[in-house]
């Protein structure tokens, strides 16, 4: 039988380490590569019973990827990589004076968030404008909804590409 | 001093390449039929050796240690779409979600080589139909875990990925985040027009990470394991007597093998933008295999000039056949037939030759020594 100082040799502790390097590359990518999905919403919407109207006009940027404007009733999907971000808001009021909020830094914590623009500009905590946004499933076909059906006996021999 | 050609020579080169010589032929007949033009074949071809160029060179190592073509690359296919499935599931995108996939993929992938190797230990000699029905095995297994597990005891829990009834994943994976990510990072575009269009375009990274393995595969064959192998490849008996622990190489290169398929199938998988969930992996160990084959590679011998001799090949004719059977019969399906049966066809043919040239072999050896035998009697 090895002792346990031929098993905790050198090499043991070599192949310990790559393994370990191995999984913080896996969690570093994951954090790295992690996509959210942030709804700019320029609609008019109510937080904790208060109703804020749609701006008339907005200019929006998040992170540096350039800005936007909006119209009422818009919303713009924002793919964003990594967890704190930033926006800038610009909007003008009824006599058209131009009006330019301070950078509000935010944290994704969800897949699909949605953030309000209006909210934002009457002052809103950014915690009180963000919120999930749950996706309704993409539909899918019959021959989806029951994969097994689509499995032969004898596995797919088809040589389809 | 020249040494003459004789007939016999003649004979012997066109045994030993007739595969590749009937595909240069095909295709030179459907060439002018299916009246594309040079660039668009070239581009194709490129996006082909692109696309395939990983999953085919996998299959170099079992045959360098004679364990013939190694229809078990399927088990690293499946390693690579269940990294796939999971970074999809987690929305990590583009170099960052291929490079989590290999490293998912990676355990799975040396298990299930693993797995296959210690089967094909225990049956030595049959190698290849063995692999063959562990692919189909090991199929319904992903099956189970992939329409039962996931989502139910797997936490999967994205909606692009697992079915509204809220387990097993979806037939189509979309892996739009990740298309094309390793391409597009470092490409170049040739002959485009004034406004940038057209062209060919280069994928220059990839490109690089199939020379790298390339130069991995040449490297190896040089190290201590890659010499073994060779000797396991040679003769078992004479590599055991020689001290190599013939069992352990020969699972060591089905490991070897069934992880670079499924780094392979990632960068298929990603090239092509969708992952076809229960079938892009049982189809892809057949056009692999058949690649190979046309490339001039038999059972026992292959080298990195079949690798892309063979893609170039079998490609071209995926190309041209549907377009030259529009052209000529006004159909374009007489061409996907013929796709389908000479794949099927070539694989058969291949293995009917290599047995021929076996048999061949043993019977002038034989013959050389009852001549020697007669010249030491008389």
């Amino acid at each position: 039988m090895k002792s346990a100082k031929e098993i905790f040799d050198l090499r043991f502790f070599v192949r310990l380490g790559c393994i370990v390097a191995i999984i913080l590359l896996a969690v570093f990518l994951y954090n790295f590569g992690k996509q959210r999905t942030l709804l700019v919403d320029n609609w008019t919407t109510e937080i904790n019973g208060t109703s804020y109207r749609a701006e008339d006009w907005a200019k929006v940027e998040v992170d540096d990827l350039g800005t936007q404007e909006y119209a009422p009733r818009m919303r713009i999907s924002i793919p964003l990589r990594g967890r704190t971000h930033t926006i800038k808001i610009t909007y003008d009021d009824r006599s058209f004076n131009e009006f330019e909020l301070d950078p509000i830094e935010f944290s994704l914590k969800y897949d699909t968030s949605i953030i309000s623009v209006p909210a934002l500009v009457a002052g809103v905590p950014v915690e009180d404008a963000l919120r999930e946004f749950i996706v309704e499933p993409a539909p899918v076909t019959e021959a989806e909804e029951n994969p097994e059906a689509s499995i032969s006996e004898f596995g797919d021999m088809s040589m389809e590409i | 001093m020249k040494k003459e050609i004789t007939s016999k020579d003649v004979r012997k080169f066109l045994a030993n390449n007739i595969v590749p010589i009937i595909f240069i032929v095909l295709c030179a007949v459907c060439i002018p039929i299916a009246g594309y033009s040079g660039q668009y074949l070239v581009d194709q071809i490129i996006t082909r050796i692109v696309r395939n160029s990983f999953l085919v060179l996998s299959l170099l190592i079992p045959i360098m240690a004679g364990m013939g073509l190694n229809f078990g690359m399927t088990l690293g296919a499946m390693a690579g779409q269940i990294g796939l499935i999971f970074v999809t599931s987690w929305n990590v995108v583009s170099i960052p979600g291929l490079l989590l996939a290999a490293i998912i993929a990676t355990p799975i992938a040396v298990l299930l080589g693993w797995f296959c190797g210690k089967m094909l230990n225990m049956a030595k000699g049959r190698e290849m139909i063995t692999s063959y029905m562990i692919s189909f095995f090991m199929n319904g297994v992903y099956q189970l875990i992939v329409l039962y597990g996931m989502g139910a005891l797997i936490p999967i829990h994205s909606n692009r990925v697992i079915l509204p009834r809220g387990y097993g994943v979806r037939n189509t994976v979309d892996l739009l985040d990740v298309r094309k990510s390793i391409d597009n990072f470092w490409s170049i575009r040739l002959f485009a027009d004034e406004n940038g269009m057209g062209g060919l375009t280069i994928p220059l990274l990839t490109l690089i990470l199939i020379a790298i393995l390339c130069v991995i595969i040449i490297w190896f064959r040089k190290t201590k394991i890659g010499q073994d192998m060779r000797a396991v490849g040679q003769d078992m008996e004479v590599a055991r007597e020689a001290g190599i622990k013939v069992e352990r190489t020969r699972i060591l290169a089905i490991i070897i093998s069934t992880v670079f398929a499924a780094y392979g199938m990632i960068i298929y998988l990603s090239n092509m933008g969708t992952l076809n969930t229960y079938n892009s992996h049982s189809q892809i160990g057949m056009f692999s295999i058949a690649a190979l084959l046309v490339g001039g590679a038999s059972v026992s011998k292959a080298s990195i000039k079949n690798v892309f001799l063979g893609i170039i090949l079998f490609h071209l004719m995926f190309i041209l056949t549907p377009q030259a059977g529009r052209n000529l019969i006004g159909q374009a399906q007489i061409g996907e037939f013929f796709r389908v049966f000479v794949s099927y066809g070539v694989i058969t043919l291949s293995l009917v030759l290599y047995e021929i040239r076996t048999r061949r072999e043993k019977a002038e050896s034989a013959q050389t020594l009852a001549i020697e035998q007669k010249e030491a009697q008389a």
